[in-house]
């Protein structure tokens, strides 16, 4: 009895001993992987110098070749800053010996495929760059992070253990991780082998490390993120980084409002089991239209093979257009596709074009003695307030508030078709009979008319005594 | 000048004093409150006013329901009829009328107008019979000469508490709110005519009550409240205009309604614009914006265009104020008649002319489909230029039942239904006649092609038929 008592109580100390340090490497270990990564993981700088101030942003880089290219999150450089205002690009080394040693940076671009961007230091460098392998996540595996803390913590680096709970399908794959759970948004993901497998990459997350909430300025450290974004999902950007001589040029097929195909209407339509979308609409001269697609059309196949699953059908247009992203302007592409119940699939060969041109790229005019800043329209633009394609004018994209512009009643996204009696073309025009009609009349009050919702307005706007 | 104006001030009194006193025995600018006239006019005019306890038909969650509300009104024949406010008493599915007398009894909506925010109800006369009830009816006065400062009381069941009068003044005898465009729950208002600003206190119940002046005759319905002692009635003038309109076109069968047409501008007052304009100063309206396919639009009317006359009658709005008449006098053409636009364009004078359509809300009649769980809506010409749809035809729907099909297959308030199995759906009633059809035959799966947004989609409704 005794021995057997001496047994079990020998048993559970082992047990409780092996609990305690149940970590999947050891702290020698831990501390071998931060001391190699954390010099790969520098901050990126940049300011955004707009009509009306002047905002400087930090976020997460992890260094990706050893000349100093420095990939960061995209979220970090909205599509609303246009490309024209982003400035002052810097990265930041950390030192445990004082301030980050600042080195001058040019912003690459971005990679709307993957949702990176990229920024090189304007001299190479000897960096070392961290290179990621592309594994599959299984559940229970341990996984660790490194991560930065926020510019008030001197951007000190910090490592984090968790365990896959599950991998999540989507437009952009997940791995879910639970336990301690992952650093903080941009940080490099490793294995227990120590090779990178992703990237911290959850939503709604804020990216930047200089600009806290000052009622919560650890969140990243009291509820960790909880997603990674797999290696396979992005090593196309490493392999093939934008620069600004070749920036990524995205294919377009021209069609839009996607919906994920429900069992229900499935069934309805006799399509099984198989992953359908239903197209919206095809816009007007696209490579979609002129090739016969329909609204309404649903796609089942693209170049002979299903469509890729998602967890769920809301899913699969996000899925679907991640996969034509990668592909390039000019390429073929077959669609199987659906007309009506009842009828044979029919095969349509679309050659897709390039996208046309988002609003960061649009040239901006601002006039400072009115407070009033308009840009070119886009093709976007256009769509979204179905306005003639070839629709011509320009769009108010920003107001001075208590400015003469906005007392005089003219808004955002008023899109302006005549200055005094002259029509309005494009931005240069503008800016040209504008600044033609201050200088002979500076203080008469200019009459604008402009295309709002669904009618037309007279705007009035008088300049200030 | 402040000196000047000071003595003005000064010697003002002494002027008015003696200016008064020979006026006011003889020739008052006004019938004024005097206590004899207040006590007067209470006891002509409370007898005709009557509380109004009101069912309002609303849809929510898909069904058809109600909402109760309190307002008040006025008797002004001796008929039983009663006017107050559309939102008081239009769409009423229930009505009960409380007299003087303290006696209740049934009303029925008769006719409303939600362009004006008037209603007129009819009171059960079988039961007044039946029940031996006497009322007074209120008499209807004149709006058209009223002036600033003029004594007015206000009569109404506010909070549903008993018979209340209050008194003040005229504030503003031309009260506009240009450039909001006013609602009642999505219904267009106040377009065609300026309100009554008074400093009579009204509060929510008092809507539909006369406004009366101090001769005892109804010179306006109060109709909204606004800031501190800052309220609004709609002018008498204008409310005969409607009752008579309403009772020509009322029968068993329909609703009495008020017809107006609409060429599809919306005007701008001229307002500082003259010399940008080249225009003399008063002459003329801003054409701001023309409507899709509208009488206007086919007529070949451009926005900024100077808009000087139609049918040869001037259109001359300078300010906020004098946009309502102007509007007034386009919808009282009538419908389907030729009219002629006079316009400057630039340096350049035309004659454009085009013939009148009915003038139709963007609210179009609504209706509940409960097998299938949701309430849609008429897609009306309004509706569908708002919303910037191709065209007016399909139904939009509403509001959905919870755990019903309809919300289970994720339709949304918004969404246009165009096609129903496959049948193109012009409007609600071919789309009830697709429901019955389809409940007939216990359809489990009905098909639908909607619009959401700029993108077409399919939709499956799965239905479940319960053991009968």
């Amino acid at each position: 009895m005794q021995l057997i008592r001496i047994f079990t109580v020998a048993l559970l100390m082992l047990a409780t001993l092996s609990v305690r340090s149940a970590s999947a490497i050891t702290p020698d270990d831990a501390q071998k992987l931060y001391d190699r990564v954390t010099p790969s993981l520098v901050a990126v700088q940049y300011v955004w110098q707009n009509e009306l101030n002047r905002v400087e942003l930090t976020g997460a880089g992890i260094v990706v070749s050893d000349d100093g290219l420095v990939m960061a999150p995209m979220i970090l450089f909205p599509m609303q800053f246009p490309d024209s205002q982003l400035k002052e690009f810097k990265i930041l080394v950390p030192r445990e010996d004082g301030e980050p040693t600042e080195y001058e940076a040019v912003f690459q671009g971005r990679d709307p495929r993957t949702d990176m961007a990229f920024v090189k230091t304007k001299e190479p460098q000897h960096w070392r760059a961290l290179t990621f392998a592309e594994t599959d996540s299984k559940v229970g595996q341990s996984v660790f992070s490194v991560g930065m803390l926020p510019k008030n913590a001197n951007y000190k680096t910090y490592f984090v253990e968790g365990q896959v709970g599950a991998t999540l399908r989507g437009e952009t794959p997940q791995v879910l991780v639970m336990g301690g759970g992952l650093a903080a948004l941009g940080s490099p993901v490793f294995d227990t082998e120590g090779q990178a497998i992703g990237i911290v990459l959850p939503e709604n997350q804020n990216p930047l490390l200089n600009e806290v909430n000052p009622r919560d300025p650890l969140a990243a450290i009291n509820r960790p993120p909880k997603l990674f974004v797999p290696s396979k999902f992005f090593q196309i950007s490493i392999k093939d980084p934008p620069t600004p001589e070749h920036p990524v040029k995205l294919p377009w097929l021209g069609v839009a409002e996607m919906t994920g195909v429900n069992k229900d209407v499935a069934e309805v339509y006799g399509l099984g089991n198989q992953p359908a979308i239903q197209i919206g609409d095809v816009v007007p001269n696209a490579p979609a239209e002129k090739a016969g697609l329909k609204p309404s059309d649903i796609i089942v196949k693209v170049n002979d093979k299903p469509l890729e699953r998602g967890d769920e059908p809301a899913e699969l247009p996000g899925i679907l257009s991640r996969r034509l992203m990668r592909l390039k302007p000019g390429d073929n592409v077959t669609l199987t596709v659906l007309r009506d119940k009842d009828q044979p699939l029919k095969n349509i060969a679309v050659t897709l074009d390039e996208q046309p041109m988002q609003m960061n790229l649009a040239k901006r005019y601002y006039a400072d003695d009115l407070g009033f800043g308009v840009r070119e329209l886009v093709f976007s633009d256009r769509y979204t307030m179905k306005l003639p394609l070839d629709q011509k004018g320009v769009i108010v994209a920003l107001l001075k508030p208590q400015g003469s512009a906005q007392s005089g009643g003219l808004h955002n996204a008023d899109v302006i078709t005549k200055l005094n009696s002259e029509s309005v073309t494009d931005v240069g025009q503008f800016e040209k009979s504008y600044k033609a009609v201050r200088k002979e009349k500076p203080t008469d009050a200019i009459v604008l008319q402009v295309h709002r919702g669904d009618g037309e307005n007279t705007i009035r706007i008088e300049p200030p005594r | 000048m402040l000196a000047t104006a000071f003595c003005i001030l000064a010697t003002a009194p002494v002027f008015a004093h003696s200016v008064s006193s020979a006026e006011s025995s003889e020739n008052p600018p006004f019938p004024p409150a005097t206590p004899q006239a207040v006590v007067d006019v209470t006891s002509k005019i409370f007898p005709a006013v009557v509380r109004l306890d009101v069912a309002q038909e609303i849809y929510v969650d898909g069904k058809r329901s109600v909402q109760r509300g309190i307002g008040s009104g006025v008797i002004f024949d001796n008929d039983g009829r009663i006017l107050t406010n559309f939102h008081v008493a239009g769409r009423a599915a229930e009505i009960y009328v409380t007299l003087f007398s303290k006696e209740r009894i049934h009303g029925k909506l008769i006719g409303d107008d939600h362009w004006t925010d008037l209603a007129v109800v009819q009171m059960d006369m079988d039961e007044v019979k039946q029940k031996n009830i006497s009322f007074k009816h209120g008499e209807l006065g004149e709006s058209n000469h009223l002036i600033p400062g003029q004594d007015v009381m206000a009569v109404g069941t506010p909070f549903g508490l008993a018979r209340t009068m209050t008194l003040g003044v005229v504030s503003n005898n031309e009260r506009t709110f240009y450039p909001e465009h006013m609602s009642i729950d999505e219904y267009e208002t106040g377009d065609f005519s300026n309100w009554i600003q008074m400093d009579t206190p009204i509060n929510p119940g008092n809507s539909g009550g006369p406004l009366v002046d101090m001769t005892g005759k109804v010179i306006g319905i109060n109709t909204r409240g606004g800031g501190q002692n800052l309220n609004f009635a709609i002018p008498i003038d204008l409310a005969k205009e409607v009752i008579s309109k309403i009772l020509a076109t009322a029968n068993d069968k329909t609703k009495g309604h008020v017809d107006r047409s609409d060429v599809g501008i919306e005007l701008k007052p001229m307002q500082d614009l003259e010399t940008f304009f080249a225009v003399d100063i008063d002459k003329g309206v801003l054409v701001n914006s023309v409507d899709r396919k509208s009488p206007a639009a086919k007529a070949g009317v451009l926005p900024q265009d100077i808009l000087l006359e139609v049918n040869g009658r001037p259109t001359n709005c300078r300010f906020p104020e004098e946009l309502a008449p102007v509007r007034k006098m386009i919808s009282d053409l009538p419908i389907g008649s030729e009219v002629t636009f006079k316009l400057k364009r630039g340096k350049d004078s035309l004659q454009l002319s085009g013939k009148t359509e009915k003038l139709q809300g963007a609210v179009g009649e609504e209706k509940e489909f409960k097998t299938w769980g949701l309430s849609v809506r008429e897609v009306t010409r309004a509706y569908a230029n708002r919303a910037q749809l191709d065209d007016s035809t399909g139904v939009v729907v509403t509001t959905l039942s919870p755990g019903y099909p309809a919300a289970k297959a994720e339709l949304q308030p918004g969404d246009v239904v165009h096609a129903v199995n496959g049948k193109n759906i012009e409007d609600l009633e071919a789309f009830s006649k697709i429901y019955d059809d389809a409940v007939d035959k216990k359809q489990k799966a009905v098909l639908l092609q909607i619009q959401r947004g700029r993108g077409r989609q399919s939709v499956v409704l799965k239905i479940t038929y319960g053991e009968e």
